[in-house]
């Protein structure tokens, strides 16, 4: 909650966190107008109502409080007793009727996948999200629900990463939006490796619930992007006449050591393909050069092929599959990273 | 507050409406007047006019006309937490709208202009942003604000308020519909036309050695003071610090910072308006000078002194005058010392 709270609000009730006790539960939203997040928790509610309290002090304090039960007790001027283990403390809150209210959802559409299948689905992709704001439909990933398929992309005109995969509940959902980088951060935090991810989606605006077993759920808000994200599968090469297989953690580790010699000037790695071999050459005059060969298993064409270093390692770091494949045609169209996994990745060659 | 609150507006109001009907708004207003703060309360209304979920009159396409001022919607957008309505304001002691406002920087806040205008209304049909003050966005996030204000998404509409529209970028300028609100001209409130009052009955009555140079400069000082503290009044009166007790320190600093430079914008804004109204005086006498009739006086009440003034000068000398109040003016908008410059303005001017 904290970081969706933020630094430095213009508004003071935005840096607040709401606490509205319900019949047994004490539900905690949180806001900054753009993502809301809202958890419950178990709770021995004497009278129902609603206050609202600095985020960050609630949480310093509750943090410290030693007893594993705290009672929380507001009058009517919003000042809140905040008790635990023989310790009392009183924070001035603001009231509750200057927080922001919950979104309304007209029409909508609903689709519920594992939660475990939805974070590694956002952890192959998000790290591709375009972070410039000449492309806002860019600044965020891309879902597209459509026939029993959820296809997640995201991009920044230089590289782009997709996956796709099966669901299983809510197949006759058919839904495209643009989710934003922040609530994409914050659903890669929350995600757990249990439970499921319900999506309810309406023209402007998403719930995500996150339930685990029987515990309250945790429900993100946010609204989404403006506007049409461009025609992605124009830009994956149809076919490739070359693929070579890599190992992933090989290539990562040669490229990790390549990194150390790119300065700002030249910031590619040369790719030469001959027989059998793969050499990997990075020069940069300020700084250095380096060569390194991998064996592999190649009969085509030699191939002169280059690249930015931190846009290939990105997607190596985030697989965790032991081999990868590369497909290209030549030294100057795209390379497509594929693996054995629902999971694509285009990058643009650089010029060598 | 509806419409029916500003009743001097009527004709903007009217605007409005025929464009709500026509479905033709524009996506950019430049709404300029004496004070912003009135501007602000206008541009509230505007967004309260537009994103209202009850409207007490409606369009013949559905569309509301006004707002209710009760509604959720209205009263979120009087509080500032409507997720589709944004205002934004000089921020820091140096008083700027700056870049990281805008699009997201380091230094920005939680929520950026950019985050409005690029997702989708969630509530309102309408997104709606107010920048307060727009002559004070800096060169760097004018440019960026530039292209968004080109080419809005649909359904974007920026509202920009400014008392001083002439230190605005013309390109800004030219993207947007212009509305002045309030009377255009020079306009001089009560304390301004008794001190021009004094000081030209001073100026035409003394004789015109040091000695009375210095006394026309010390009821300059002293008026200019008695302005400062007024504004600071004010300012002060109209400040949210009072209704937190418990506020962030980083954000009581900023808002303390903030009230500093209001001080000095309004302050300055006021000044100029004075000179502007001296500067208005001496042209009266030049006109003299030059022969026109008493009857295209700009200031008839001080006619009568400013016709004494010009018995004593040359047609030159009264010319002259105008453009050392004109060059005092351009000084004091530069990081100069004032009572030097007022002092030096003063002893220049042929009285």
């Amino acid at each position: 909650m904290q970081t969706i709270v933020g630094t430095r609000s213009t508004l003071p009730v935005l840096a607040n966190v709401l606490l509205l006790a319900e019949e047994k539960r004490l539900e905690l939203r949180a806001t900054d107008l753009e993502v809301s997040l809202e958890v419950g928790v178990d709770a021995q509610v004497g009278k129902v109502g609603a206050t609202t309290l600095p985020a960050r002090r609630l949480f310093g304090l509750v943090k410290e409080l030693e007893s594993q039960e705290i009672e929380i007790a507001a009058n009517d001027k919003e000042l809140c007793t905040v008790q635990g283990g023989g310790a009392q403390y009183k924070l001035h809150g603001i009231s509750a009727e200057e927080f922001p209210t919950h979104p309304k959802f007209k029409e909508e559409q609903q689709v519920t996948l594992p939660q475990v299948k939805l974070r590694e689905m956002i952890r192959k992709t998000e790290y591709a999200i375009s972070r410039e704001e000449s492309r806002p439909t860019l600044n965020g990933i891309f879902l597209c629900i459509q026939g029993g398929k959820l296809v997640v992309v995201a991009t920044d005109g230089r590289r782009l990463a997709m996956v796709e995969e099966e669901i299983e509940e809510g197949g006759a959902c058919k839904a495209e939006f643009i989710l934003p980088a922040k609530c994409v951060g914050e659903l890669g935090r929350l995600l757990g490796s249990e439970g499921t991810a319900g999506f309810r989606i309406s023209e402007t605006q998403v719930e995500i619930t996150l339930t685990q077993g029987e515990g309250h759920p945790t429900r993100i808000y946010s609204k989404l992007i403006e506007g049409n994200y461009p025609n992605f599968r124009q830009v994956i090469p149809k076919e490739s006449k070359e693929r070579v297989s890599l190992g992933r953690e090989e290539l990562l580790a040669a490229l990790r050591r390549a990194e150390q010699v790119a300065s700002d000037k030249a910031n590619s790695v040369k790719f030469s393909f001959t027989k059998n071999n793969l050499a990997i050459t990075i020069n940069s005059p300020e700084v250095g050069e380096g060569r390194e060969s991998i064996a592999i298993n190649y009969k085509g064409p030699d191939i002169d092929i280059a690249f930015n270093p931190a846009y290939l390692m990105d997607p190596l770091k985030a697989l965790d599959t032991g081999e990868i494949f590369l497909e290209m045609n030549d030294g100057l169209s795209p390379g497509v990273i594929k693996c054995n996994a629902p999971f694509l990745y285009v990058i643009m060659p650089m010029r060598t | 507050m509806g419409w029916a609150d500003f009743p001097e507006q009527a004709p903007l109001a009217r605007l409005l409406r025929r464009s709500i009907e026509q479905d033709r708004m524009a996506h950019a207003y430049l709404l300029t007047g004496e004070e912003t703060s009135s501007l602000e309360r206008l541009a509230l209304t505007w967004a309260k006019t537009l994103n209202c979920t009850a409207p007490p009159a409606r369009a013949g396409n559905g569309a509301g006309l006004d707002g209710c001022g009760q509604c959720a919607a209205c009263r979120r957008i009087a509080l500032g937490n409507h997720p589709d309505v944004m205002v934004l304001r000089p921020e820091r002691k140096l008083r700027q709208i700056r870049i990281g406002q805008l699009v997201r920087r380091h230094e920005s806040p939680p929520r950026v202009l950019h985050d409005l205008v690029y997702s989708k209304p969630t509530e309102g049909p309408w997104k709606i942003a107010v920048l307060v003050a727009a002559e004070r966005l800096t060169r760097e996030a004018a440019n960026a604000f530039l292209k968004s204000l080109e080419e809005p998404p649909p359904r974007t509409l920026y509202l920009l308020l400014t008392a001083q529209p002439e230190q605005l970028l013309e390109t800004i300028r030219s993207r947007c519909l212009r509305w002045t609100c309030g009377a255009s001209g020079l306009v001089l409130h009560e304390a301004e036309r008794a001190w021009l009052g004094r000081f030209a009955e001073q100026a035409v009555a003394g004789s015109v050695d040091l000695p009375a140079r210095y006394r026309l400069l010390g009821s300059l000082v002293e008026h200019l003071a008695q302005t400062r503290e007024a504004v600071e009044a004010e300012v002060a009166a109209s400040s949210r610090m009072e209704q937190y007790e418990d506020l962030p320190p980083d954000l009581a600093e900023q808002w303390e910072n903030e009230a500093k430079a209001a001080v000095e914008a309004e302050y300055s804004l006021r000044r100029a308006r004075l000179l502007q109204a001296l500067q208005a005086w001496l042209r009266d006498i030049w006109a003299f000078k030059l022969g026109q009739p008493a009857d295209t006086c700009t200031l008839p009440e001080f006619a009568l002194a400013a016709h004494a003034a010009a018995g004593r000068l040359s047609q030159l000398e009264a010319a002259a005058n105008l453009q050392v109040v004109e060059r005092t003016h351009r000084m004091l908008f530069t990081n100069v010392n004032e009572l030097l410059t007022l002092e030096v303005g003063l002893l220049q001017l042929r009285l």
